[in-house]
């Protein structure tokens, strides 16, 4: 509850809701039997300041995550227009927003209650393992454009912030289970207590083994999977003023995949089914102070260790320590400020196909923010300056300022702006890997070895972008949300043959002909995204979006690049589009159905596809529920993406049923 | 990199015109209705003329919707005023006591020191049934519910009507002899 307060202090600034009169009156008119039937907004103060915001956002729900019928979190961002989902194999996604999706998509912030997930060493999430009970979700906060200002650099594109529900909220023992075709077997045990007057807590274990989806000639993808985790959650509150977090998690899976395999230099390259054993674990502490009404801060630190058995038998340990402060100044100021520092170890043991040089590495990245918020004409005009300075492994310092102004047109409208820029730091795949392709031999025998050869030397990508959006209620059942943005890239990477280079090892000798990383091509991308929800009755909810991209690449003289530009102009689909509806039928019954329409691809080539998914749920009791969803309903299977770098081979998305039940006492 | 920071780029305007009701918004209508289901004992009142005291113990979660709701609106003849209380205040002096989530640390202190005194004691803070409150409001697929504990309610002298008690889900021995 604590907590909650000081959310609402840093998001209000104060307690103060006020409404307009005729909604009290209304209230104090209502009968018990009729308060009992009101839904109430659970997040109202944040969903308030939501719609509000400055920014491109988009909140998906508690609500919204049991209609959707998602089984894991890159299925939820489907619902979010404007953010690309291509699923690569049955473990492997490519996720961003606003443009260069890739399978180290390195735009895209991702936070799971104030953790990076996104890895900064290897410029990606490993969406496989961003994994906890879905019911444990409070919401998702997901922010289209750049919020380096505060996340700093990596936020280029967008911010995807995962928000737990807070012991309290779990109490009791819940049992999920389930199972269908492709998610043959997944089972959630939680149980939530009090351990005192001012600590609740959790526990759980979530297990899941996902079958193998079909491979692209046909064969099967050898791709299957399944993770076993545990993990907890204690909040206390210690005194009036103080609240701690304490939660963590441990993990064991194993992961099938293709990957490919060079057996010695002069041997062509293989394509090999990789079983890896994944493994990890977190622990986090968050300690929310609050020095008065306004004036709060919270101070969060983490540990998170992993261990991928993949071809490169990658490993990471990750200390992180963030503290920010929010303070109201005078009556038309909020400041918030912030410092944070990151310690990263590496370790990797590579083959011939991928390594990296040096195998282990310890990359560090400090940063710091401040921001102010301020009321020009207190509920009408409101300006917001905010900048971060990063310091990082390669680079040094980056700044990444922004400035935000939303103007409250009406109690209905607000139009919002913004300018921002924001960097792209490079990642140990830019500056350290080196990747084989097959050799030939050239005049005399000589053997040839085309290679990627990390440039350590790699700069920052930039980007200044400019924003504008429109939100309005037009009616209490109608809302609408738009958002047009240009984005300016500059120093973007390409990859340039460099100067051959003679290798005596591993044996024969060899001619290396490499391609490196520089920061050769610049452009623009402009798009525009918007949504609308018609809540049509009391039972039917609609819900549709759409979204439009283009991306402009040019290269800058003097490179010799011949694939970045395609690669990155075919990197997204121009259109993509969805409908939602949810039907509440009779007897506990509910209908939900969900269409998303995805444009071609152009680079690689991925044609377009349309995904339906519908299920029903059945609200047995008030602690029992039941339901059968079906995924992907309109093609036996489809392809949603090809990994340009081949590293990991695709699968083809099949269609899919489920059924589950959900149980709490 | 908070779940909290998401707010820093919003904007701080406060009235905000929710289409939607918010959940204190929803609690304050119910705290006003609960006063319509609940027989004091005459000794709680000075006069029939004597208001309803609706205290709110801790950090004031209601805003000014409270204060709009029971504003010009009569019960049982009586009209209700509205009481920020402190610890260490007379707490029996109110009829209604909400007890603010800020207060669980404090909880035991509170409910000990209206004894005794007839007040009908409403927290949404876990377990505060249980603990000897009398109406505790609990979340269930965003509406709100609430829990009576009739041990507690005969204990302080309050009845509460059948309807309320319909409505509820009723804890105490009492249920298990009805």
């Amino acid at each position: 509850m604590k907590r909650k307060l000081l959310m609402a202090v840093l998001l209000a600034g104060s307690v103060v809701t006020s409404h307009a009169q005729e909604e009290p009156e209304k209230l104090s008119s209502m009968s018990i039997e009729d308060l009992l039937n009101v839904e109430v907004t659970s997040v109202s103060k944040t969903q308030q300041k939501l719609s509000q915001t400055a920014a491109a956002i988009y909140v998906i729900t508690q609500e919204d995550i049991r209609r959707s019928g998602a089984t894991n979190i890159p299925d939820l961002l489907r619902m979010v227009p404007g953010i690309d989902v291509a699923q690569i194999n049955a473990n492997t996604w490519a996720i961003t927003a606003r443009g260069f999706n890739r399978r180290y998509a390195n735009e895209l912030m991702v936070l799971l209650d104030g953790r990076s997930i996104y890895l900064p060493t290897f410029g990606g999430v490993y969406w496989d393992v961003l994994d906890l009970p879905l019911e444990n979700i409070d919401r998702i906060e997901v922010i289209r454009g750049p919020g380096g200002s505060i996340w700093g650099a990596n936020a280029v594109n967008g911010v995807v912030n995962i928000i737990t529900k807070k012991a309290s909220e779990t109490k009791g023992a819940m049992i999920v289970a389930g199972g269908g075709n492709l998610d043959q077997g997944f089972g959630t045990l939680q149980y939530g207590g009090a351990a005192g007057k001012a600590t609740d807590y959790r526990v759980y274990s979530k297990y899941f083994s996902d079958s193998q989806l079909p491979g692209v000639s046909g064969a099967d993808g050898g791709d299957g999977w399944n993770i076993l985790r545990g993990g907890f959650r204690v909040d206390s509150t210690v005194s009036a003023k103080d609240t701690l977090t304490f939660q963590g998690d441990v993990y064991t899976g194993r992961v099938d995949q293709f990957a490919k395999f060079f057996p010695s230099i002069n041997s062509p390259v293989q394509s090999i089914e990789w079983s890896m054993g994944l493994s990890g674990g977190f622990f986090q502490a968050i300690w929310n102070h609050e020095f008065s009404a306004r004036s709060a801060s919270v101070l969060e630190v983490s540990y998170d260790r992993y261990q991928r058995g993949n071809i490169v038998n990658e490993g990471e340990g990750v200390l992180n320590v963030d503290f920010q402060h929010q303070y109201r100044w005078r009556e038309r100021q909020n400041i918030v400020w912030g410092m944070s520092a990151y310690d990263s170890a590496v370790t990797t043991n590579g083959g011939l196909a991928v390594s990296f040089n040096p195998p282990d590495v310890t990359v560090r990245l400090f940063g710091a923010f401040a921001q102010d918020e301020i009321a020009v004409a207190p509920g009408r005009l409101y300006l917001t300056i905010g900048a971060r300075l990063e310091h990082d492994y390669y680079n040094g310092f980056g700044l990444m300022p922004t400035v935000r102004a939303a103007w409250k047109a009406s109690k209905r409208d607000t139009v919002w702006a913004a300018v921002s820029r924001a960097i792209d730091t490079p990642a140990l795949n830019d500056t350290t890997m080196r990747v084989n392709f097959n050799g030939f031999s050239g005049a005399h025998g000589t053997l040839f070895i085309p290679a990627l050869v990390g440039n350590p030397d790699a700069e920052n990508e930039v980007s200044v972008d400019y924003e504008m959006g429109y939100r309005s209620t037009v009616s209490k059942k109608l809302s609408l949300d738009f958002a047009a943005y240009f984005d300016q890239y500059s120093r973007l990477n390409t990859s340039e043959p460099g100067i051959p280079f003679f290798e005596s090892q591993p044996a024969p000798a060899h001619v290396v002909l490499p391609i490196s990383d520089e920061n050769l091509m610049h452009g623009e991308t402009h798009g525009i995204e918007g949504f609308a929800d018609w809540k049509v009755s009391d039972r039917l909810t609609l819900s549709s979006g759409y979204a439009f991209e283009q991306i402009h690449m040019h290269l800058n003289p003097g490179s010799l690049d011949t694939t970045s530009v395609a690669a990155a102009q075919g990197s997204t689909p121009v259109s993509s589009a969805q409908f939602r509806s949810h039907l509440f039928l009779s007897h506990g019954v509910a209908w939900d159905m969900a269409a998303y329409f995805v444009g071609r691809i152009g680079d690689p080539i991925v044609p377009s596809y349309t995904r339906l998914d519908t299920g029903l749920t059945w609200q047995a009791a008030e602690r029992l529920s039941f339901s059968i969803f079906g995924q992907n309903l309109l093609q036996e299977e489809h392809l949603e993406y090809v990994d340009t770098l081949g590293s990991t081979a695709s699968t083809l998305v099949k269609r899919g049923a489920y059924a589950k039940m959900r149980w709490t006492l | 990199m908070f779940a909290v920071v998401a707010g820093v780029f919003f904007c701080n305007i406060a009235a905000a015109q929710s289409e939607q009701l918010s959940e204190y918004e929803v609690k304050a209508a119910f705290l006003f209705n609960f006063t319509k289901f609940v027989e004091w004992p005459e000794s709680s009142f000075d006069d029939s003329q004597t208001p309803i005291v609706l205290g709110i113990i801790g950090d004031d979660p209601f805003g000014d919707n409270l204060a709009r709701i029971v504003a010009g609106q009569k019960v049982q003849g009586r009209g209700i005023v509205i009481r920020k209380e402190s610890l260490g205040d007379d707490l029996r002096r109110c009829h209604v006591l909400f007890v603010s989530a800020s207060e669980r640390l404090h909880s035991a202190q509170i409910l000990s020191s209206i004894q005794p005194a007839s007040v009908l004691t409403v927290s949404d803070m876990d377990g505060f049934a249980e603990a000897g409150g009398v109406i505790q409001f609990v979340m269930q697929e965003n509406r709100v519910r609430f829990v009576v504990n009739l041990d507690a309610a005969t204990q302080n002298k309050l009845r509460l009507s059948a309807k309320l008690l319909a409505l509820a889900r009723v804890i105490g021995h009492n249920q298990a002899a009805r």
